[in-house]
């Protein structure tokens, strides 16, 4: 149901979730099919609205890509409402850093991919020792257009629009009150509270929370290691268009097409070998084949044959074939977690009372040796494969000057661990310190992956769902 | 304005628009034309692409 803040007077409930986003809205979920009240406090409205979203701003030190604003939606469904709806799981040696594995999570796959309405589908092929194709999925859900009016007729999930939690009362490691800004200010008391409201603004709530309270830890990492997904065109190409698509040729070639960059494109990943042996990070490379009317064809071929010219014969012969293609490499790569890379409080604060953040944000050497790799590695694939050249544009050459084109994908800040000092919540997104506190979202993954977070965002909550559920049954 | 000078105005308009579309006509075929694939290994140019190339390419 929808309330009003004078409809949660002297209420009670046994969860209350910050966020009405997939994290949120998916907890909330798993709660109603347990027969668990919960209420979901919104900051935003059932719609956009300028006064929720500037709450958003903040200050950027370093080389961001990205307005703060601009890439976070302050509504009922959250961020979901302009997502890419792109989806993969994690693969297994991402979890290495974390304190579970994928194993874990492979219980909420299926449940997961129902919400996003996607297939279980995630396949990869292995083409070369380095080398591996893999699946994505697209969403279009947006969970406003599929939630709203079944949550409004919810006996379990009550949901209070244009509504902020501005501070708690801790007592004994215990959250004892939620104090809510709203037409009114009030408290609220619940069993659990569940931090669901985003990859930058999960770590605001906590800085804020531990502004005002003692009792949580200043030893707690809250905000550090905050990581994107760079993402960026990295190289570009010239090849034989036929023997390409022979090559990339796999049973799941619903990606292709991707955003429609061109006539074909193939998602390619390093295997976990490439990765250990030259200490890369996890990456997805979009490779895509343009027609011969595409400028860069025209453009490549020039920069190709000004250093390889014993490569002329070969590429007129192409293109007297009309087999000749440009090709493009962008990429959405995994960032390594730096302890630099933080989100603080800063001294401006929203209309609600509450700090706006600043983010400190660089990229490292072994980010960008990354992409530099994976072209040469798939590089060489063409060279071993005759299929044509590739090379890495010299946009990659140096972090310092590297600026990603947009990532969106807000990862860290409150990771899970299972050292205090060294992570925020626990295996089971719980606060170290307190008992009912609990986050929920990319915020609290160790280590990104390259995968688009939602999937693996969604799959957590649905876990975290069951886990309250067994933990109500124990009081 | 007057008419005779409305129309003046207007004609030198119609002129600048006129000089405007036929110099990018002359760019375009400037940059386009004249070039085939088989001579532009014989230029010296600055490569913006760092290529992954074999032993024989070079």
């Amino acid at each position: 149901m929808i309330l009003n803040e004078k409809d949660l007077l002297n209420k009670k409930y046994k969860i209350l979730i910050c966020g009405s986003g997939p994290a949120g809205l998916s907890v909330a979920l798993e709660l109603e099919k347990n027969k668990i009240e919960c209420l979901i406090v919104e900051a935003g409205d059932e719609f956009y609205s300028e006064k929720a979203q500037n709450r958003y701003d903040g200050q950027i030190i370093g080389n961001f890509p990205n307005n703060l604003s601009a890439s976070r939606l302050s509504q009922f469904g959250g961020t979901s409402g302009h997502w890419g709806g792109t989806c993969r799981t994690l693969d297994d040696y991402d979890f290495k850093k974390w304190p579970i594995n994928k194993d874990d999570l492979e219980p909420y796959l299926q449940e997961s991919c129902n919400i996003l309405e996607i297939p279980n589908s995630f396949r990869e092929k292995q083409i070369a020792k380095n080398l591996k194709i893999i699946e994505f999925q697209e969403s279009d859900v947006r969970f406003y257009d599929k939630y709203y009016k079944h949550v409004s007729n919810s006996k379990y999930i009550d949901v209070c629009l244009n509504s902020i939690i501005n501070n708690v009362k801790i007592q004994n490691s215990k959250i004892q009150e939620i104090s809510i800004k709203s037409k009114i200010s009030f408290s609220i008391k619940a069993d659990f509270l569940v931090l669901a409201c985003g990859g930058i603004d999960n770590s605001r709530m906590l800085l804020w929370f531990r502004e005002n309270n003692k009792s949580i830890s200043r030893k707690l990492p809250i905000g550090n290691y905050w990581m994107e997904h760079p993402f960026k065109k990295i190289g570009s190409g010239v090849g034989n268009f036929k023997a390409i698509r022979k090559s990339f040729k796999n049973n799941f070639e619903s990606f292709e097409n991707f955003r429609n960059w061109g006539n074909f494109t193939v998602s390619i990943s390093p295997t976990q070998n490439l990765i250990n042996e030259k200490d890369i990070l996890n990456s997805g490379v979009f490779l895509t084949l343009h027609d011969r009317n595409n400028d860069n064809l025209k453009n490549n071929v020039k920069d190709l044959l000004c250093v390889a010219p014993s490569l002329s014969k070969h590429i007129l012969d192409l293109f007297d074939k009309n087999l000749l293609c440009g090709i493009t490499l962008s990429s959405s790569w995994e960032q390594n977690p730096q302890l630099e890379n933080q989100i603080t409080l800063s001294s401006s604060k929203d209309f609600s009372g509450i700090p706006l953040i600043k983010l400190n944000y660089q990229l490292s050497d072994q980010t960008l040796r990354t992409a530099k790799e994976m072209v040469n590695q798939v590089g060489n694939y063409f060279i071993d494969q005759d299929l044509g050249r590739l090379g890495a544009d010299k946009t990659i050459e140096e972090s310092s000057s590297f600026i990603s084109d947009a990532g969106y994908h807000h990862i860290g800040g409150t990771i899970m661990g299972n050292n205090q000092n060294s992570s925020v919540v626990d295996e089971n997104l719980k606060l170290h310190d307190i008992e009912n506190l609990y986050v929920c979202g990319s915020s609290v993954f160790p280590t990104g992956g390259h995968a688009n977070p939602t999937l693996s965002i969604v799959q957590l909550s649905l876990r975290l769902g069951e886990h309250l559920t067994k933990k109500l049954k124990t009081i | 304005m007057n008419k005779d000078n409305f129309n003046s105005k207007r004609r030198e308009f119609n002129k600048l628009v006129f000089k405007y579309i036929v110099s990018i006509t002359l760019l375009n075929l400037y940059l386009s034309n004249g070039e085939r694939i088989s001579d532009i290994s014989n230029k010296k140019r600055y490569s913006k692409i760092k290529w992954v190339l074999s032993s024989n390419d070079v």
